[in-house]
């Protein structure tokens, strides 16, 4: 597709016709499947992980991986944005990372006059998919230089503003075994992660295809077949989706059920919850419910859409109590809970 | 209420709802004609009943059933039962809700446009085909027939004994049912023909066993029964008279226990009155005088026993020679009921071992434990022991009595047996620690500057309890291993309620200060 004929599409679609609406429900979906499919040329299963990831980045939202090393959740990312012609960085997150080090510094420089300037030097945080690879590993303070720009999208160095640009969007990765030396993220960096997605082991067949794809002279890479204003507006199009009340009224209540003493709230959360999740994470439910619907070609968000989003959007924004440390509970048997006792729209 | 707008799928969800009314009308209907046919039929079985309660039931029930039709209307929720059985995914419901917006969207339009769509190619009577429930149907068949049957039968459908036997059976409570199969025979029939069976000693046995109801059939020998209810009265006045005296020495044991003073005189006394009740017979209340009366000059228990019988056989009645004897306890120096070496209910003080689990040192072959010196307190404080009943460790031998608490002497004879086991009382009291000492003043010119005090205030309900404080931290900071974790949570659990008891002591009037 060229650049062209994009911007053609875009203006098409820009319009509020139904034939329009109906043309970009299809272009985003056939957008979405190419970005898959070139993922899936390189990355062998895992087809709910880039599902995900996707979801993020067309809701403007970040996503966070956890899984055991080697089991390729750089490579995903490394993938998704080869498949993308968007600026990619990567910041590998050490307990030395400084703040400067991700969002730049202000250099002394000198003029041709020979004056002496306060320059600056932007960080690589200054690009639209950053990948902050074992994010844990890192200082609070150099976690907390990532707030501003996640959720503003913007750094301030000095007496200096810098806005990122459309669309920035941060994939971070962590490690949830070889916890020596890391720093776990506080819970305000936490809840700025639209989606936690945690990778599993592959089956034999998917470790088989590895092995195949990853040992011959020639490995397959991804080719980007998506520009940035095409991401542009697949978000526009997110955005657009309408969500009927009682829709509405089961994302709320699925959020309400993990606040303790709510009146959703099964026995797990009034026991093992310390603070549930905020209302981002009901603005996550919606999104991502959002996404599901247009991928399954509808116009309008099922509960289905929403019950699905549950854990990967909720299970990172529920802070357990001592007793739900100590007992080890999983916040996604809380979160099975929660679905299971919440009433859904005019059940 | 459903919508005055009429969009294209509104008629599919208009048809949905009228066949959800229907359905939950004829599930209503069973309801009704089982509670009409049981109405028409309870009347007539009991003979009481009032007139016309069928029908009266039968028209509230379909006054009921009416109003449900007519007031459980809803298209949203009818909309969402056809999404959930044709599997749309909340189309219909959600189509529904946008129509009910004064300016849909263009993308809200082009969704009802589906759902119209969607909604054309659906049928309401295949989505919800109205069957009346099998049970309804049935409830229905019984409350015909009845109806049919029943005016071709003048008066009650039953006898006059049985009518009496199914009021009964329809007013008795379970117990009422657990005392009527009280013998184990579960119907009345089969107790009445064991009861024409039973001889007279079976019935004396039942009554010494304690059964005291009489049979009043006609079919026994009233001689015969006087007889053995005369055999049995006398066998049972020591009980009663033995009851009226444990009952008169309880009361006296709980009256002592008030003094000071007569403490362990109580003790003693609760142990007589146990004694006195387990001795049913006159035999055995003198072999357990016998074998107190074996426990040697000097036990107070058997002294007292003594002096009991002396004072009952001068014409005292039992009561009256308990008081008696109580108030001679009472005079008596409590130093001296506690000295060591008195075999019964010794004072065992013992230390703590540091852990809170103190083990009591009884004393072995008679001998006593008292006398111990007090020593450091452990965690939990001092516990006292107080063993009230009983040597032990003592052997007791075969002919003390049937109680295992008997108090028997201390020598071993050539078969011996241990009695049941003794009981203990073990009371925890709080660890008194000595106030601080308070420190030398320092002197003035040692002062270089005083320290001022703080102005800042925090408000109260900002301030985190060290508890939380510190479950939070250990909580957070660290992984705690496995195995500790128990050991962790119980610490907090633990300081949580001290902290709590300590907060409540604190209250004014809420408690001494520890």
């Amino acid at each position: 597709m060229t650049p062209a004929s994009a911007v053609a599409e875009a203006r098409e679609a820009s319009s509020t016709t139904p034939a329009d609406i109906e043309r970009r429900v299809d272009l985003f979906r056939r957008r979405h499947d190419l970005i898959q499919a070139q993922v899936g040329r390189v990355i062998v299963g895992n087809q709910e992980v880039i599902s995900g990831i996707i979801t993020c980045l067309l809701t403007r939202g970040h996503v966070l991986l956890e899984g055991i090393p080697g089991l390729g959740k750089t490579k995903i990312v490394q993938t998704l944005s080869e498949a993308m012609h968007l600026k990619f960085n990567r910041i590998q997150f050490t307990p030395d990372l400084m703040p400067g080090d991700i969002v730049g510094t202000n250099v002394v420089r000198e003029t041709d006059t020979g004056a002496k300037v306060l320059d600056f030097q932007p960080g690589p945080i200054f690009c639209h998919l950053m990948l902050a690879d074992e994010v844990n590993r890192a200082t609070p303070k150099s976690q907390s230089a990532l707030l501003e720009a996640m959720q503003e999208k913007s750094v301030s160095v000095g007496n200096t503003t810098y806005k990122l640009e459309e669309p920035f969007f941060v994939m971070a990765t962590q490690n949830p075994i070889e916890l020596e030396g890391t720093y776990p993220l506080p819970e305000a960096q936490m809840d700025r992660f639209l989606m936690k997605l945690r990778i599993g082991y592959p089956t034999e067949d998917e470790l088989r295809e590895i092995v195949v794809r990853t040992t011959a002279v020639e490995e397959p890479v991804a080719e980007p077949v998506v520009h940035r204003h095409e991401v542009l507006e697949m978000r526009e199009t997110v955005l657009s989706v309408p969500v009927a009340r009682p829709v509405h009224d089961y994302a709320i209540r699925l959020t309400m059920g993990s606040h303790p003493g709510s009146p959703y709230a099964p026995p797990l959360t009034n026991r093992y919850v310390k603070f549930g999740a905020s209302p981002r994470g009901t603005q996550a439910l919606v999104l991502s419910g959002k996404v599901r619907a247009l991928l399954a070609g509808r116009l309008h968000v099922a509960a289905d859409d929403v019950q699905a989003s549950v854990k990967p959007t909720l299970r990172h924004r529920l802070l357990l109590n001592f007793e739900g440390e100590a007992d080890k509970v999983d916040t996604d048997d809380i979160l099975d809970e929660i679905i299971e006792r919440v009433p859904r729209p005019d059940a | 209420m459903p919508d005055s707008r009429k969009a294209p799928f509104h008629p599919l969800i208009g048809k949905l709802d009228l066949r959800l009314r229907l359905r939950r009308v004829a599930r209503d209907l069973g309801v009704v004609a089982a509670a009409a046919a049981l109405a028409l039929l309870l009347p007539r079985l009991t003979g009481d009943g009032m007139p016309g309660l069928a029908a009266a039931a039968l028209a509230i029930g379909v006054a009921v059933a009416a109003f449900r039709f007519a007031t459980g209307s809803s298209f949203a929720r009818a909309a969402a039962a056809g999404d959930r059985r044709g599997e749309l995914h909340d189309e219909l419901a959600s189509a529904q809700w946008f129509s009910t917006r004064s300016s849909p969207t263009a993308w809200e339009a082009l969704q009802m446009a589906r759902a119209a769509r969607r909604a054309s190619g659906l049928d309401a009577a295949e989505l919800f085909p109205v069957r009346v429930p099998g049970k309804t149907f049935a409830a229905a068949g019984v409350l015909a027939a009845l109806a049919l049957v029943l005016p071709l039968f003048d008066g009650p459908l039953l006898s006059e004994e049985l009518r009496a036997r199914l009021a009964q059976s329809l007013t008795a409570t379970p117990d009422d049912g657990e005392d009527a199969g009280g013998g184990g025979d579960g119907t009345e029939d089969t107790a009445d023909a064991r009861v024409e069976t039973r001889s007279p000693e079976e019935i004396l046995a039942e009554l010494r066993a304690g059964e005291l109801r009489l049979p009043d059939e006609p079919a026994l020998d009233p001689a015969a029964m006087e007889a053995a209810l005369a055999a049995a009265m006398e066998e049972r006045a020591f009980e009663a008279s033995s009851a009226e005296v444990s009952a008169a020495l309880a009361g006296l044991a709980e009256a002592m226990d008030a003094a000071v003073d007569a403490a362990l005189a109580a003790e003693w006394m609760a142990s007589l009155e146990e004694a006195m009740r387990n001795a049913n017979t006159p035999e055995e209340l003198a072999a357990l005088l016998e074998s107190l009366e074996a426990g040697g000059e000097g036990d107070p228990l058997a002294a007292a026993a003594a002096e009991m019988m002396e004072l009952m056989e001068a014409g005292m009645s039992a009561e009256e020679a308990l008081e008696q004897l109580a108030g001679n306890m009472q005079g008596m120096d409590g130093q001296q009921m506690n000295a060591p070496g008195q075999g019964e209910a010794q004072q065992m003080p013992f230390p703590g071992d540091g852990e809170g689990g103190g083990q009591p040192q009884a004393g072995e072959g008679g001998e006593p434990a008292g006398g111990m010196p007090q020593g450091a307190a452990g965690l939990s404080g001092q516990v006292q022991m107080v063993a009230a009943e009983g040597q032990m460790g003592a052997p007791i031998p075969l002919d003390a009595g049937p109680a295992g608490n008997m108090t028997g002497p201390g020598g071993g004879g050539e078969s011996e047996v241990f009695g049941a086991a003794t009981s203990l009382e073990v009371q925890l009291e709080m660890e008194m620690i000595p106030a601080p000492l308070e420190e030398e003043p320092v002197p003035e010119q040692m002062i270089e500057r005083q320290s001022r005090r703080e102005d800042a205030t925090v408000a109260y309900d900002s301030v985190q309890s060290l508890a939380d404080y510190a479950e939070e931290t250990v909580s957070r900071s660290q992984p705690i291993p496995t195995g500790l974790r128990p050991l962790v949570r119980a610490y907090f659990n633990r300081i949580r309620e001290t902290a709590a008891a300590l907060a409540e002591a604190a209250e004014p009037g809420g408690g001494e200060q520890p």
